[in-house]
């Protein structure tokens, strides 16, 4: 069974040949190129120069090679690895921690007397990393300071050129006629996300019962644009990718970021135009990245057309396993889940981590609907063993060995 | 209805213009500014509670507080001026490395709903900025938030540069954030944690009752 087909079935609601296993499949499910760079020495490989595909994050693209000797199953067609890699090139970087890295082309990096350093795109300054951190995060929003609908009539998000689309489209039929491994495509479509990113987040939240018509009238102007990118975008890669990826955080940690009721009169709508339009126009299933506690939402998620969730945050608020397993299992795939990164993979014990692994493929895994991935990216100062201790489990029960390198 | 309660319920909806309206009129009708604020507070305080009980979400929080401000603006000039006192004062922060403040800023507005005056050190706060915060403004709670692991360390720091600066005894350190936990704040040696916003706000009170 080929890696494409594996996850396929799973997301089919059948038990493959053995347990689908995602890492970098998409900006949430893989690793911060800080770590990433001490599990190719793990691994024994040479110190290629690692791709920070996701600068915001620090994510590292994770090489071919790292993918062939774990096995992963899943590749990204990430649109911004893919603009970087065919038009706008790769530039020199340092991570946080001096390793010499990559970033896309089209980001300018300042470093300032502070320490801290600040990320421009096409000249706007749109990122922030203090002094000893290790993200950028998000600063200036675009709408920060509009209070009418009228102001969003003359805010123009990007759409996709064709150059871009071109791009895409030869990478995408690219992987799927070089590679055997289930392709996921990056679309996004976040509402509540790119709300609270043009609008900063407090007037987002505030907006949507204080300010209600620019509230409606923004998330009309997204949802637009979304149907706009996603016809354009379903035409160069439709016919390659298996997955399409959605991402809407709506949870926090103690539950819901607003009502249920909320969510169904002014989110759901828009999520719904969506996700309806790729099953109306594709076969592809609708994969939803949404963080936090979120139990609430799923039952609209599902009438939305999600069909896999992710990063199934099982320390949230209302996200236990065998909960969701029992109710939802049926209806929905869990992308995720896999290994409790707040609490278990920092500061468990190895023996501990691999106890706690089996037990949630125990519970995800049965008649399928799951792929297995830890919940959310694996940050910088985990120790090395407690990842190897994680891999190891799920190539394990994989029946594969991974073949480390005792100079870790 | 009475114009407090008017204030009090104004503000639990969220009706920032009403809210200032309202206050405005109090002034007027000459009610004591103390018990003005008597009724933001207990606005915020059925706020915070049905927050803390699930029956509202962070919108209507986000919207009541601004409504809070509406008329905690215009009723602090007199508090400063007729030396009204708060209920205590706490200097709060996200710590060093770290821009989130969404929680910090929750729990500076039920903080605030709650009488205490807050001073707001923002996010990517270095123990020096904590400690000289500590030294000028003497506060009875320095609180720190975090939301990743890898700055939740710099809470650690945090707590050495009070002690280094010999104000470790004079001031009560409260921790919170999606990675804190209890025990992380015994380890470091924190006095208190809270879990979240509602808790803050209670233990801040329990605290300063204690110190008194």
């Amino acid at each position: 069974m080929t890696s494409r087909e594996r996850v396929l079935m799973a997301i089919s609601h059948k038990e493959p040949d053995k347990l689908p296993w995602d890492l970098g499949g998409m900006r949430s499910t893989g690793m911060l190129a800080i770590v990433y760079s001490k599990l190719r020495k793990a691994l024994g490989l040479p110190q290629e120069e690692i791709k920070v595909y996701d600068v915001g994050q620090q994510l590292a693209w994770i090489d071919e090679d790292v993918r062939k000797i774990l096995e992963i199953d899943v590749i990204a067609l990430d649109t911004e690895k893919v603009l970087a890699d065919y038009i706008y090139g790769w530039k020199p970087y340092k991570l946080p921690d001096d390793t010499p890295a990559l970033i896309p082309a089209c980001y300018e990096v300042e470093e300032r007397s502070d320490g801290s350093k600040i990320l421009y795109k096409e000249r706007k300054a749109i990122g922030m990393m203090p002094s000893g951190g290790l993200y950028f995060d998000a600063i200036n929003p675009e709408l920060e300071n509009i209070s009418t609908p009228e102001e969003i009539d003359v805010w123009g998000p990007s759409i996709f050129n064709v150059e871009e689309l071109r791009a895409l489209e030869k990478a995408a039929k690219d992987l799927y006629e070089n590679t055997n491994y289930a392709i996921m495509g990056s679309f996004g479509g976040n509402i509540v996300e790119w709300g609270q990113g043009v609008r900063g987040w407090e007037n987002f939240m505030s907006d949507l019962i204080g300010n209600k018509e620019l509230a409606e009238k923004l998330i009309e102007k997204m949802v637009d644009t979304h149907l706009k990118n996603l016809k354009l975008y379903l035409e160069a890669v439709g016919n390659y990718i298996q997955i399409i990826q959605m991402g809407d955080d709506l949870g926090m940690q103690t539950g819901p970021m607003f009502s249920p009721t909320l969510y169904k009169e002014l989110i759901f709508p828009a999520h719904k135009a969506i996700y309806d339009y790729v099953h109306r126009n594709s076969n592809i299933p609708v994969f939803l990245h949404s963080c936090g506690g979120i139990y609430e939402f799923i039952p609209y998620l599902i009438e939305a057309g999600v069909n896999i969730l992710n990063p199934v945050q099982t320390s949230a608020k209302g996200m236990d396993p065998k909960k969701l397993k029992g109710e939802f299992g049926n209806r929905l795939t869990f992308w995720g889940g896999g290994c409790d990164t707040q609490t278990v993979l920092p500061y468990g014990k190895p023996e501990e981590i691999k106890k706690h692994v089996k037990e949630r493929i125990e519970i995800f895994s049965q008649g399928g609907g799951f792929v297995f991935n830890q919940v959310h990216n694996i940050q910088a100062g985990i120790p090395m063993e407690n990842i190897i201790a994680l891999f190891e489990v799920v190539s394990e029960l994989r029946g594969t060995k991974i073949p480390w390198s005792l100079r870790y | 209805m009475d114009i407090l309660q008017e204030i009090s319920e104004n503000l639990q909806k969220g009706q920032a213009p009403k809210v200032g309206a309202l206050v405005k009129q109090a002034l007027e009708d000459k009610i004591d500014v103390k018990t003005i604020l008597g009724s933001l507070i207990d606005g915020m305080g059925v706020v915070g509670r049905r927050f803390r009980d699930g029956e509202i979400y962070v919108p209507e929080v986000l919207i009541a507080a601004r409504a809070m401000y509406a008329g905690l603006d215009l009723i602090r000039p007199i508090l400063t001026q007729t030396g009204a006192t708060y209920v205590g004062k706490v200097v709060i922060g996200t710590v060093k490395g770290d821009l989130h403040d969404i929680g910090k800023n929750l729990v500076k507005m039920m903080m605030e709903g709650a009488g205490f005056e807050v001073i707001d050190l923002g996010r990517d706060v270095s123990p020096e900025k904590f400690v000289e915060a500590v030294r000028t403004n003497k506060p009875n709670i320095v609180g720190m938030s975090a939301l990743i692991t890898t700055t939740m360390v710099n809470m650690k720091d945090t707590i050495e540069a009070l002690k280094n600066a010999n104000l470790r005894d004079k001031v009560v350190v409260m921790i919170g954030g999606a990675p804190v936990t209890e025990r992380f704040a015994a380890e470091i040696g924190a006095d208190s944690y809270a879990k979240d916003a509602d808790t803050a706000v209670a233990k801040a009170k329990e605290i300063v009752l204690n110190h008194k």
